[in-house]
């Protein structure tokens, strides 16, 4: 009786719960089939999803970031939002290039930007490239086994290299390289997937311990 | 370690300056009629083939770009679209389209109706066809995925930027049956288009495809660059790990190609 | 004939009956759960001991960009790893890129700090602070990096930066010792790119994202890094501590052993029935 009384929604914080539940459940049914129920909460949960990102866009971004400094004497924000509202005219046939001039900033911007995020990211995994693949004494404490795991290393990341090569025809050796690319390529992806299967059963545990510990109460 | 500045290590600089030379030069070779060549990527067949069978089936084709916010990878979908969308006119086969970014629905709106106007069938444009569902991911996964089960689409091509929800899309796609061919530069996404479609264009083969497509002299151009870009890389890499074997990983000589403060180490023989 | 119709029939099993035994095999492991030790990682290792060097009153930035999606893999990372600066005296700072996850952190970084032995964490704004939601992280991280107050006006509750007492003394990213990134999305490249350049980064994302990782930790460009529950799992072991890893751990081991028995099976019957049909 007790357990009944804690498992029956009769708070708020119990209503809650039984939300979540009956949405995650509703929301699981379509692995039984296609049903109105889950198309209820699939729509539930998009226009949850849209109208929760407005509150923190408008209170964290808008407010703290336009109108405050707007009303404490940064009068050039005010050109901020029209300049940003420009993006509709993206609507209008006839003043469409107005939104260009909005998409035309944005991507500028992140093309200048990918130059330090190039260099700051590829270039010191380039200099990490440069291992010894055998130990001649150069390096000491350079182990056997490791020189061997750097040659797999220089092989597979050339082999890789040379499988998306396009601009000419692959024939011969070079064909052969890609070939041996593309079979390390879906071995690293066989690995990739089995991280993923990882992530696909965590999330899914997650759930069945909501639905057992916070709503149900067996655990 | 990190780069942040030219002066951090100068061959960095000089490293992007050439990769920027060899990918201009290359568009100008190709503004130029220089005809560049690029091999055909084999997922191109397959293609074709879903198309084929859509229209066969008489149930439309779906169009997903993912979750690609507006910038390059968003063109480059476009560009696959607009070619699919034009081969799919030439049948009358209907075609969906769903986006997670409003900026990619407006210019995908655009894309589309050139397309078929390209294939000589402005009529078949539907306004309603292309849909912005949510930019939430697995709302717009939510959403994409009850579309494809109430629709049974017939082929799904999903080319872009995806994340977690790819596998939604996929594993739906399967359930309903639709021949499915996805191409993304999203390395961990593509493990689960590669289980569960039916052909995948993996990493650079999607630009490659975009390029061969579209046939646009800055792409292909650029794909040029970016092979001779990729050559010099290997080189790199090769006389480094030699240098690295015969004389050791700390020689100043390695520092120079990527270790901030090495071009000053070695030149300058400052900080040994 | 009988044999063949045993392959045939295992490759056309209904997949809800698939899901069932799944859903029932991860139920079964969440109530009845058994000590399962980790074999602890080396990225996993490298991310505590990073987290471990740090002196009493080092300031740390976490930035935490998932939503309730993820919070099955996310959740127990952040519980852990703000267990660990507690006990290191560490201040910390969290900042989302996700709209969801500035509360869902806010309220986890609440109930970890409420119940922690050290009072000093228990007052909001002393050792801890959440500075809210940004949308563009690029450009915060920027920011944040050549002025902190300037970039990020308020924390969560309204009160400017300057005013916060974790925050006293710093000025911008530069006085951070690590940034921890906890994550299922790709915002790891934005901090390697963009931070200060004495700002190490550590990296928690959900599994899916963790090949990503690796070629950062070749390079040492990570110090380390916890994938998944798993990796929540071995941080939790390298703390002593038992918390949602520990809970989770079984049912995730046990349910891949299912997969594999169903890859396994479903394998085997179709090379069987394949088999069968060609002697038919």
């Amino acid at each position: 009786m007790e357990w009944l009384n804690d498992f029956l929604p009769l708070s708020l914080e119990r209503m809650g719960i039984w939300i979540g539940a009956i949405c995650t459940v509703a929301l699981y049914s379509i692995l039984y089939r296609e049903n109105p129920a889950y198309r209820l909460f699939e729509h539930l949960f998009i226009g949850l999803a849209a109208g929760y990102s407005l509150g923190p866009l408008v209170g964290d971004i808008l407010y703290k970031y336009w109108y405050l400094p707007l009303t404490e004497g940064a009068w050039w924000w005010a050109f901020a939002v029209p300049f940003g509202m420009w993006l509709y005219f993206i609507y209008s046939e006839k003043y469409g290039w107005v939104s260009r001039i909005v998409i035309g900033v944005l991507i500028g911007a992140s093309a200048g930007l990918f130059f330090q995020q190039f260099c700051s990211l590829y270039v010191p995994q380039i200099y990490a490239s440069f291992k010894p693949i055998i130990p001649t004494g150069a390096n000491e404490g350079l182990l056997a086994s490791n020189a061997i795991n750097n040659f797999i290393f220089i092989v597979v990341l050339l082999s890789v290299l040379t499988y998306f090569l396009f601009s000419f025809e692959q024939r011969g050796p070079v064909k052969r390289t890609a070939v041996l690319g593309r079979w390390m390529l879906m071995i690293a992806l066989g690995a990739i997937f089995g991280n993923t299967l990882m992530a696909r059963m965590a999330l899914l545990v997650g759930r069945v311990y909501y639905l057992l510990h916070d709503w149900l109460m067996q655990i | 370690m990190s780069i942040q500045h030219a002066q951090d290590n100068w061959f960095v600089a000089i490293l992007i300056a050439i990769i920027s030379l060899f990918i201009l030069f290359n568009i100008f070779r190709a503004r130029k009629g220089r005809a560049l060549y690029i091999r055909r990527i084999a997922g191109l067949d397959a293609i074709d083939d879903a198309i084929g069978r859509a229209t066969e089936m008489g149930r439309p084709i779906l169009l997903i770009p993912g979750m690609t916010a507006f910038g390059v990878i968003a063109m480059q979908s476009l560009n696959i679209f607009k070619y699919i969308t034009r081969e799919s006119a030439r049948f009358a086969t209907p075609m969906r389209f769903l986006t997670a970014n409003p900026t990619v629905y407006t210019v995908a709106q655009e894309t589309i109706q050139e397309a078929y106007q390209e294939a000589g069938r402005p009529e078949l444009y539907e306004p309603d066809s292309i849909r912005f569902l949510s930019d939430r991911q697995f709302a717009f996964a939510s959403g994409a995925a009850g579309l494809m089960q109430r629709e049974k689409v017939a082929a799904n091509f999903m080319f872009g930027e995806f994340f977690a929800e790819s596998l939604i899309f996929a594993e739906t796609g399967n359930m309903v049956g639709a021949i499915q061919i996805a191409g993304t530069v999203s390395t961990t996404q593509v493990p689960f288009f590669v289980a569960a479609c039916d052909y995948t264009i993996i990493g650079e083969e999607f630009y490659a495809t975009s390029a061969y497509l579209s046939r646009e002299p800055v792409l292909l151009g650029s794909l040029v660059g970016q092979d001779w870009a990729k050559i010099l890389f290997a080189s790199l890499i090769l006389f480094g790990s030699l240098v690295a074997t015969f004389w050791g990983t700390d020689t100043p000589l390695l520092g120079v190609f990527g270790k901030a403060g090495g071009w000053d180490a070695f030149f300058k023989g400052e900080g040994q | 004939m009988q044999q063949q119709n045993i392959w045939t029939k295992l490759i056309r099993v209904d997949r809800r009956i698939l899901y069932l035994i799944l859903f029932l095999n991860i139920a079964v492991f969440l109530m009845f759960p058994f000590k399962m030790p980790a074999t602890i990682t080396s990225p996993a290792r490298g991310l505590y001991d990073a987290v471990d060097s740090l002196q009493p009153n080092d300031l740390v930035m976490i930035s935490s960009n998932w939503s309730a999606s993820t919070m099955a893999e996310n959740q127990p990372q952040l519980e852990a790893i703000i267990k660990h600066l507690i006990r290191k005296g560490a201040r910390f700072t969290l900042v989302s890129n996700e709209a969801q996850s500035r509360d869902l952190s806010k309220r986890i970084a609440v109930g970890v700090t409420q119940s922690s032995d050290n009072a000093e964490y228990h007052t909001y704004g002393q050792k801890w602070a959440h500075l809210g939601f940004v949308t563009d992280l690029i450009a915060a991280i920027r920011g944040m990096g050549s002025n902190l107050s300037e970039a990020v006006k308020q924390d969560v509750e309204g009160t400017p930066i300057d005013q916060l007492p974790v925050l006293q003394g710093a000025k911008s990213l530069k006085d951070y010792k690590m940034v921890i990134d906890v994550t299922p999305s790709g915002t790891l490249p934005y901090w390697i790119s963009y931070r200060p350049p004495n700002l190490i980064v550590g990296y928690a994302p959900t599994s899916v994202m963790a090949a990503e990782g690796f070629t950062y930790l070749d390079s040492k460009q990570l110090v380390g890094m916890i994938t998944g529950l798993k990796g929540a799992h071995e941080y939790e072991q390298l703390m002593g501590e038992t918390g949602l890893g520990h809970k989770f751990i079984n049912a995730i081991s046990f349910s891949h052993v299912l997969i594999l028995l169903f890859i396994g099976l479903g394998n085997l019957a179709m090379i069987m029935a394949r088999r069968a049909q060609g002697e038919a």
